[in-house]
This record gives C-alpha cells, structure tokens and sequence, in this order.
C-alpha cells in the first residue's frame, strides 16, 4: 500500500514555513551535497517569487544555535567574538533573501494586534497538545544500535504550531518527524521522492 | 468521476519520469472535492498518477506584513546594526558560504539534533 501514498505537492505562491535545518544545509555543501542542492534549489524558488518563505524565532533561533555549536566544535575558532561576528554575518545574509518573511509567528503580525499574554497562552498551550497527541515512537540509534525516542522536539512542536496559525500551506524541512504532524500542516520533505515542489 | 488509483511507472522509470511529471502536475490536476487525480504524458504513454490529495486549497487568508517584526528580530538581535536590506541574487551570493569556515563532512544532521534536544 505504500505505493498509493499520496502526492505532496507545493504550487506557486504557497505560503511555507522554514525550518532551521533548511538554511543550515543550505550554507554547507561538504556533508550531504544532495540535501545543500535541495535546499539552495528551494530558497532560489522563494527567492523567485514562487513561495512566500515564512521564518519565526524559533527558526532563527534554532539556525543561531547551530552555528555557534559548528564553529565552537568544528570551526577552529578562537573566541566567541569571533563566534558572534560571523554569526550575524549569516544571519544577515539570511535576511538579504528576498520573498523571506520574518515573524515573531504571532497572527499580530498579519492584522487584528493580539495581546502578548494571550499569544503566549495561544501558542504554547497549542505546542503542549502537539506534545501530548503525537507521542512518536521507539526506535533504535544508529550507532548504539540502543533504544531511543522518536518524536518531534520541544521546538518542532513550536514551528507546528507556528506554521498553523500563520496560515502557511506547508512546512519545509529535511527532518522525518514532521510526518507524525502531517495533519497539523503538511510537512514539505525537501528530499522526499514524493515531494513536488 | 470515479478513477481507480493506478501506477504505470515502475520505480526506476518514475524517477527518471518525474521531472516531465512536475511540469505537468499542475496543469493536469483535477479535483472532486478534496480527492485529486494527476494525469501525465511519459514516453507516449498516458498514466494516471495515483491520488494526490495534498495539493493546497485555495485559501482565503491574510497577508504577512513583516515591516515591525522582521525589524524587531533583527534590533533584538544586533541592536546598534543596521538593518540589512534585500539583496538581489542573495541565494546565489551566499549559498555555501559555510564551507569557507569548516572543514569537509561535518555531521550537520548530529549538531542539530543536539540543538532541537537543547
């Protein structure tokens, strides 16, 4: 039955959420070479004018963090000045792409002003409930070979949400777990086969 | 119209089909409600591409001024720094540009799966 799985597809002026993973691949070509072409085609279309590509916080949070975790660890880098400077290098590169919206993923920021409490209580109660419905599963560790979650992440929760209540039509990323919330928003895979885009 | 879901490509020939296929995609989507059936054209040959029912309704929705908050983010961040404008050919420019401060096959997917477990 697998081969009757549907189609995901995302057409011209779709509205679609970023993940963080998708602007990491996108900067480094030396691991998965297939997963930077994926994500370098796929920011060119937004760029293009063909998605309007959606960025929250969280995701700008998640990219910041990466970074500062790549150079500490693999940088050779000698102080976090250092760090910090060309952090905002690429996040400033980040912002320089056009057809990017950049949202503190509050409905605010499209019209009717919602107070911040409220958001808060909006959001996070929401990202709760994503929790709770979608425990995930137990797999096994690739290098271990010894059990462990699968499920979304804290975060990821948080970009569901997000996502949602911005009204984006998909959500792109390269991470698998986000087909748990496919009837949330549907998950844009950038290297599934399934995937149109 | 009531069509059975039905695959004429074998794996190997699907993916050697798929770009012809995505250029059709749109063009040739029907839809019965929200059940959507994809017709295409390989090799002189018309197949019917299973169901597709993810493709996105229109809907009615607001748009995203991000004037204030893309503004906000950035003096959050870097306070005493200009804000940086949009740039064209941006993704072009900057596509890569870790490369020039790692060295080869850093395991990205590892470093961020330790940064969604915080």
């Amino acid at each position: 039955m697998d081969d009757l799985l549907p189609y995901i597809i995302a057409r011209k002026g779709d509205r679609i959420y970023i993940d963080a993973n998708v602007l990491v691949y996108y900067f480094y070509s030396k691991y998965r070479p297939y997963f930077y072409q994926k994500a370098n085609d796929f920011l060119l279309k937004v760029q293009g004018g063909k998605f309007e590509g959606v960025i929250s916080c969280i995701t700008i949070m998640e990219f910041i963090k990466s970074l500062r975790e790549l150079f500490v660890e693999y940088g050779k880098i000698g102080s976090m000045q250092e760090v910090e400077n060309l952090v905002q290098q690429f996040v400033r590169d980040v912002f320089s792409i056009a057809h990017l919206k950049f949202v503190g993923g509050c409905p605010a920021d499209m019209g009717p002003t919602f107070r911040t409490e409220e958001l808060y209580k909006a959001v996070s109660s929401k990202a709760l409930q994503i929790m709770q419905k979608y425990p995930g599963k137990i797999g096994t560790s690739a290098e271990a070979g010894e059990p462990e979650h699968e499920g979304i992440h804290t975060a990821d929760a948080f970009h569901v949400v997000l996502a949602k209540r911005l009204q984006c039509n998909k959500l792109a990323t390269f991470a698998w777990e986000f087909k748990q919330t496919a009837s949330e928003i549907t998950p844009l895979i950038l290297i599934d086969h399934d995937t149109f885009w | 119209m009531a069509l059975a879901p039905l695959t004429l490509f074998k794996r190997k020939e699907e993916l050697e089909a798929r770009s012809t296929i995505a250029q059709f995609l749109p063009k040739y989507a029907t839809t019965t409600s929200s059940t959507f059936h994809v017709f295409s054209w390989y090799e002189g040959r018309f197949a019917e591409i299973r169901f597709v029912r993810t493709i996105s309704k229109p809907i009615e929705r607001l748009e995203i001024d991000d004037s204030e908050s893309r503004r906000m983010i950035w003096q959050t961040l870097f306070p005493t720094e200009p804000m940086p404008k949009v740039e064209e050919n941006a993704v072009e420019k900057y596509s890569g540009l870790l490369d020039k401060f790692l060295p080869e096959n850093v395991p990205l997917d590892k470093v961020m799966q330790r940064v969604k477990r915080g």
